[in-house]
């Protein structure tokens, strides 16, 4: 602690890292990263952007970089190369793949604290308190062959929890668990969180994932963060069509800017090329709000909260300020906890997501093949240039 | 025919009688090779684990020749053996050379690098988040010997018997620097030799079975352990 500002749980900068995974080389480059005490940010991107070897960077796992990586106020290294020794009790990593010893559950969540050194009824208490977290209590003498791999997932997690750690960072900690596993590991993950006020990071490839955990996304590609923000802001204002692919869950739609008067563009967009029976005379006009010059290549976000759906007949329906009218075929739906994803076909190619109330869905009698009309305004349409 | 069931007769008669003669090779066929297994296991299998793990450099020349060693013809270990303690050999003084211990000697060099190549193999197979897992715990290098053991345990065994398995099978390097001298070093493998030569075929087959025996009895009680202790 300095002053009254709370220490930094992580701190990089000027991180440079090169490395190489499947015999190619790969470049890390992180100009700035922190994170504070007690918060929780998730690192997401696709395969191979990054995220995994920042986080072992992090946890002290990898060196040969080139920049300053500060835990808690100090470098994760002493000064003879060895890796700090307080890192082991302040910190615990969980990787993916669940990786676990062979023995019973106890023994493999005892492993931190045995490690760290903790006298024996400390470490009974911790691996008693880290099963009861995760809801395996009942489970501590059973052998790991005899387990799930979901359970297993969760024995990964209580053997980071018994470290009773103030840094958590979790590499991919829900990948490929079924839907009863997974929400028993978040919810342990957010009573430890609220009762230790630890800090945390998560790396995942699922945008739901990350979103369930944490409200700062930090995303990456290609070796670099590309937008550190709010989901939110990630959702409404991406930075790039990068994150724009990977964190929103809406329509991408490409083409090419044909008019912009008074900041409202007409953008012609028509059916990818790799779309089956894509008609090259096809294409539909989108309105958007932005400042682009006619003949600019261009990418749309339309988010699915913005766009509405509706039965015909069409001829009555309302005028309304939604500048944006397109005729289409629903293709598939799927129900989350609070409404229905109905997807939308406009052209070959283009479908929008349409996010509805449950309600809507059975009033409307939505199914697959039905033909509707959806609509959003200009103004939710996301404008983001493309480099030629 | 005649020959195999004459061998087996007489296999019985040497184990009911209790004959010295096969009594004496035999035990110093298994306390040898045991002596040399477990000493090869010993050193071996923590030196494994060591070069598995560490850094360093030419530590991919150092695997190569370790791997090396594990085809390494037993009577080129011999013949090493053999020339060190020799009279004009560099250990000559010692007066090793036709004596158990030269036998111990080279046995080590033909299980060493078997247990220590296994070993390497083995922990190559261990998942790497397992490894980083351990490191992030702070674990030293004893504590990883530690929890690798226990995630290798049905493996060690094994590697255990192959060292057992290649030395007291072995006869070319323990011919040439134990001389095969009765009531000194001769072993099984260059009993069945001796007897061989001087057309003794039912004594051979006799000390073959019981050869055999050995080898059976000793993996018998080391999967027996293990299976016990998985259990």
């Amino acid at each position: 602690m300095v002053g009254s500002f709370p220490e930094m749980a992580v701190k990089v900068r000027d991180l440079c890292f090169n490395y190489k995974k499947n015999d190619r080389g790969f470049e890390l480059m992180v100009p700035s990263f922190e994170l504070g005490s007690g918060e929780t940010a998730a690192i997401i991107g696709e395969s191979g952007s990054g995220k995994s070897t920042l986080l072992r960077i992090i946890a002290g796992l990898e060196r040969g970089y080139s920049g300053t990586v500060e835990l808690f106020g100090g470098p994760c290294f002493t000064d003879g190369g060895a890796r700090r020794r307080d890192l082991s009790s302040r910190i615990a990593v969980m990787f993916q793949d669940a990786p676990l010893f062979r023995g019973t559950v106890r023994q493999n969540v005892a492993m931190g604290p045995e490690i760290t050194g903790q006298p024996e009824a400390s470490v009974a208490e911790r691996v008693a308190e880290a099963l009861e977290l995760v809801g395996l209590a009942t489970l501590a003498g059973a052998d790991v062959r005899n387990i799930s791999g979901g359970q297993a997932r969760r024995v990964c997690f209580a053997r980071a929890l018994a470290v009773r750690p103030e840094l958590l960072l979790l590499d991919e900690p829900l990948y490929s668990v079924d839907p009863v596993n997974k929400d028993d590991i978040i919810t342990a993950f957010q009573k430890y969180r609220s009762a230790k006020k630890c800090a945390s990071i998560i790396v995942t490839h699922d945008r739901n994932e990350a979103l369930a955990i944490s409200g700062r996304a930090v995303v990456m590609d290609a070796g670099r963060i590309i937008q550190d923000s709010s989901f939110y802001d990630c959702l409404e204002n991406p930075v790039s069509e990068r994150v724009a692919r990977f964190v929103g869950r809406g329509a991408l739609v490409y083409g090419t800017v044909v008019s912009c008067e008074d900041g409202l563009c007409e953008v012609d967009c028509p059916s990818p090329p790799s779309a089956a029976n894509a008609a090259a005379d096809k294409n539909i006009r989108i309105r958007a709000v932005g400042g682009f010059s006619p003949g600019e290549s261009v990418c749309l976000i339309v988010n699915p909260d913005d766009v509405s759906i509706f039965i015909g007949p069409f001829e009555q329906t309302p005028e309304s300020s939604a500048l944006n009218r397109l005729p289409g075929v629903v293709r598939s739906h799927s129900f989350y906890e609070f409404g229905v994803m109905v997807s939308v076909e406009a052209l070959p190619g283009i479908s929008f997501p349409s996010y509805i109330t449950r309600r809507s869905f059975s009033s409307l009698a939505v199914s697959p093949g039905l033909r509707v009309e959806i609509s959003f305004k200009a103004t939710s349409v996301t404008m983001l240039g493309l480099k030629k | 025919m005649d020959v195999l069931v004459s061998s087996i007769v007489k296999c019985f008669s040497l184990v009911s009688g209790l004959d010295p003669y096969l009594l004496e090779v035999a035990w110093l066929t298994i306390w040898l090779s045991l002596a040399s297994s477990a000493v090869s296991f010993a050193v071996g299998v923590p030196l494994g684990f060591f070069i598995s793990e560490a850094e360093f450099p030419l530590k991919r020349y150092v695997v190569s020749s370790i791997n090396t060693g594990m085809g390494l013809p037993p009577v080129v270990v011999g013949l090493v053996v053999a020339l060190l303690m020799g009279r004009s050999g560099v250990f000559g003084g010692a007066g090793l050379l036709y004596t158990k211990t030269a036998i111990f000697i080279s046995q080590v060099m033909i299980a060493f690098p078997l247990a220590c190549g296994l070993t390497i193999a083995a922990c190559a197979e261990i998942p790497e988040n397992l490894k980083l897992t351990l490191r992030a715990f702070g674990a030293g290098r004893l504590t990883t010997v530690y929890y690798f053991s226990r995630q290798l345990r049905s493996t060690l065994p094994a590697i255990l018997l192959a060292a057992f398995g290649s030395v007291v099978s072995e006869v070319g390097a323990v011919m040439m620097v134990g001389g095969n001298i009765l009531g000194e070093t001769r072993v099984l493998t260059t009993a069945i030799v001796s007897e061989v030569r001087v057309g003794n075929y039912d004594v051979a087959l006799a000390f073959s079975i019981v050869l055999l025996a050995i080898t059976f009895a000793v993996n018998h009680i080391v999967v027996s352990i293990t299976g016990r202790n998985k259990s």
